[in-house]
């Protein structure tokens, strides 16, 4: 028999089945839970920062704020007392781009970018009977869509090809202004003239300041709403890869000279928070693959002292010590081969069950949609490593004392 | 100087037992074996006999002194050539049978040649010979702890000559048995002997038994007397 340690392991593996199920159970615990917690977690995440990368433009081009940067004081003081809303009308009255198509020449050849869509944005109100609401009202273009994908999330209605009178609102918008399709609205900007609009869509991104306070309008009544003529309050850039957002940035404001912004400095808090938590989930991983490997360590221990008499038999009759070894170590190696599979299987109940919980609970911190848990790939790859080589290093003393034995002091042990 | 008769050669081997009391269970043996004898090794308890078995065997290591095998000193051996030399050359047959309690009867039997990776379909049958021969040709699928001590030392006895080793240490084979299958086993030896020059050294307390051989060593406080 060429590989006797392997007959010889599995026969000890069937034979000790209350040892085998312990390391087996040992690793396919400690394997669920490595592969559990970062899958929700990093769901949570990749869930936050689609929404975050869907919910805006990969990349804003503004005017330089100088008027009110330099005015900041100025302002502060004006309007004291008064609402934010006032003070973001001043802004954005001030953030204006007037030679949009210009710039559009400029930046359109840029490898990175997708498209490029102009916008109007800005606060108005929007009445409805008895009902007003004040929210953030955004003049697009089709092109718009490419930029952001509202169309997936419309649950009535379109969002291409807006009308002059046309509006798109948000679903808990809808309910609380009780409009629904086809009825109108009245919105009122900074222009203080107030256009009749009948709502042609309504979405729902499970995003609660979108869903409560955005509006869309075709581009020509946002620039009429906030009076700024054919002006644009900004353009909207998609880059190919949203990780490289900050460097295209870079690349436009040298270009076009303008204030230009990219989700990953907007969003750079959220950015670093999540990337903590990555190395406190690497540190929990640690944690428990050393519980796990302590377990398995103790049961080895016992294991090859339960069997020395049976190693001194082995080696009265030639065994060597690297196939004493290798029966040990062959034990462990298999035992979390099939702990994995085992814990990989728990992993994805578990995310199932989880899954279902928040379902069957409704509402999650950030939205109210449950966003769809997977298992994290790379987590589960560095589980199976973590795995066998945790079963090995613990494995590896013991199994090396087993060897070690002297043939007639294991016998008479 | 190598005599190609001399399967054993033990120059002044000393075996010290350390400890809080050491002991010296092995002082000055002179002793050479020749190929194919079969000799009786006799000595009241704890007088060394055990000890000068394993010694023998390559189990335990000497304190002193040169023991070689067909003129090789085998101090120099490392721990690898020893298991290999164990595995080829050298059956043992222990005090107690020593038998691996997971395994059934033909597999404990076929260990030796796993162990030697022989790869040989006629092993099984060979195996099942012996067991045959020692009278336990119906408990080939049993396991150890199915069976009685003198069953489980014929099993031993089987697995000791599976290799076809050149030679055989059996400490008290038949201690266990009755005196039929004692008388029986030891026939077995003897054939085995003659017809394949196996040599065979066996400690028996038996004095029948020990008349049978060809020369008797007997022991005394660790010392060879006769
Ligand atoms: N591992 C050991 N450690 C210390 N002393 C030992 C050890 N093995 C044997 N001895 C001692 O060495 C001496 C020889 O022991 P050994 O087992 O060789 O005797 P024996 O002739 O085989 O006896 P028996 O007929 O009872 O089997 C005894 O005094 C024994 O106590
Ligand atoms: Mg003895």
């Amino acid at each position: 028999m060429r590989f006797y340690e392997l007959f010889i392991a599995f026969r000890y593996i069937k034979a000790n089945l209350k040892q085998s199920i312990i390391i087996t159970t040992a690793v396919s615990i400690g394997v669920a839970i490595i592969i559990w917690i970062p899958s929700i977690n990093l769901s949570f995440m990749d869930d936050l920062i689609n929404r975050t990368v869907s919910s805006a433009p990969n990349i804003t081009i503004q005017k330089e704020l100088d008027t009110f940067e330099t005015n900041k004081e100025l302002f502060a003081e004006k309007f004291k007392g008064e609402n934010l809303l006032l003070t973001d009308q001043v802004l954005t009255r001030k953030r204006k781009i007037k030679s949009s198509r210009r710039i559009i020449q400029q930046i359109k050849n840029i490898e990175q970018i997708e498209a490029i869509a102009p916008f109007a944005e800005g606060q108005a109100l929007l009445i409805r009977g008895g009902e007003e609401r004040g929210v953030t009202i955004k003049g697009i273009i089709p092109e718009e869509l490419k930029i952001i994908d509202i169309e997936k999330d419309m649950v009535k209605g379109r969002i291409r090809n807006l009308t002059i009178n046309d509006i798109v609102i948000g679903q808990t918008l809808a309910n609380k202004l009780k409009v629904d399709m086809g009825k109108r609205v009245k919105a009122t900007g900074v222009s203080g003239i107030p256009i009749s609009l009948k709502v042609v869509g309504i979405f729902n991104t499970g995003l609660r300041a979108k869903d409560e306070y955005q509006a869309y309008v075709n581009l020509r009544t946002g620039q009429q709403l906030l009076n700024i003529k054919t002006d644009v309050s900004g353009i909207g850039v998609k880059v190919k890869d949203i990780y490289k957002a900050d460097e295209t940035a870079d690349e436009i404001r040298t270009k076009t000279g303008l204030y230009v912004t990219s989700w990953m400095e907007d969003n750079k808090q959220i950015l670093d928070q999540l990337n903590r938590f990555k190395l406190i989930i690497l540190f929990i991983n640690f944690l428990i693959v050393s519980s796990a490997a302590t377990s398995i360590t103790s049961v080895f221990i016992m294991l090859v002292a339960a069997k020395s008499k049976e190693i001194g038999i082995l080696k009265s009759m030639g065994a060597e010590n690297k196939s004493i070894m290798v029966i040990f170590l062959s034990q462990a190696v298999f035992l979390s081969f099939i702990g994995y599979f085992i814990g990989l299987l728990g992993a994805k109940l578990m995310i199932m069950g989880y899954s279902n919980l928040l379902e069957s609970s409704g509402e999650t911190m950030f939205s109210t949609q449950v966003p769809e848990f997977k298992i994290n790939t790379a987590y589960a790859v560095l589980a199976f490593f973590y795995s066998i080589f945790t079963s090995i290093l613990a494995s590896i003393l013991p199994s090396y004392q087993a060897a070690k034995l002297k043939p007639v002091e294991a016998i008479n042990a | 100087m190598p005599n190609d008769e001399i399967l054993l050669n033990l120059e002044n081997i000393n075996k010290v037992y350390p400890g809080a009391q050491p002991v010296h269970a092995l002082i000055d043996i002179n002793l050479i074996i020749n190929k194919g004898e079969f000799i009786a090794v006799v000595g009241p308890s704890g007088s060394g006999k055990s000890t000068l078995m394993n010694v023998l065997g390559l189990l335990d290591a000497v304190t002193s002194g040169k023991l070689y095998y067909l003129g090789q000193e085998t101090s120099k051996w490392d721990e690898k050539q020893k298991a290999v030399f164990r595995n080829r050359e050298i059956g043992f047959i222990f005090q107690a049978h020593l038998l691996l309690p997971e395994f059934t009867a033909l597999e404990n039997v076929l260990m030796p040649a796993f162990i030697a990776r022989t790869i040989n379909h006629s092993l099984e049958e060979r195996a099942k010979e012996i067991l045959t021969i020692v009278g336990l040709g119906d408990k080939f699928y049993v396991k150890p702890k199915s069976l009685s001590g003198g069953q489980n030392q014929r099993i031993a006895i089987a697995r000791a000559l599976m290799n076809q080793p050149s030679v055989v240490f059996a400490d008290e084979p038949t201690g266990a048995l009755d005196q039929k299958t004692g008388n029986d086993i030891y026939n077995l030896f003897r054939k085995i002997n003659a017809e394949e020059n196996m040599t065979f050294i066996i400690v028996t307390h038996e004095r029948s038994l020990a008349q049978k051989a060809d020369r008797i060593i007997e022991i005394v406080d660790g010392q060879i007397v006769k």
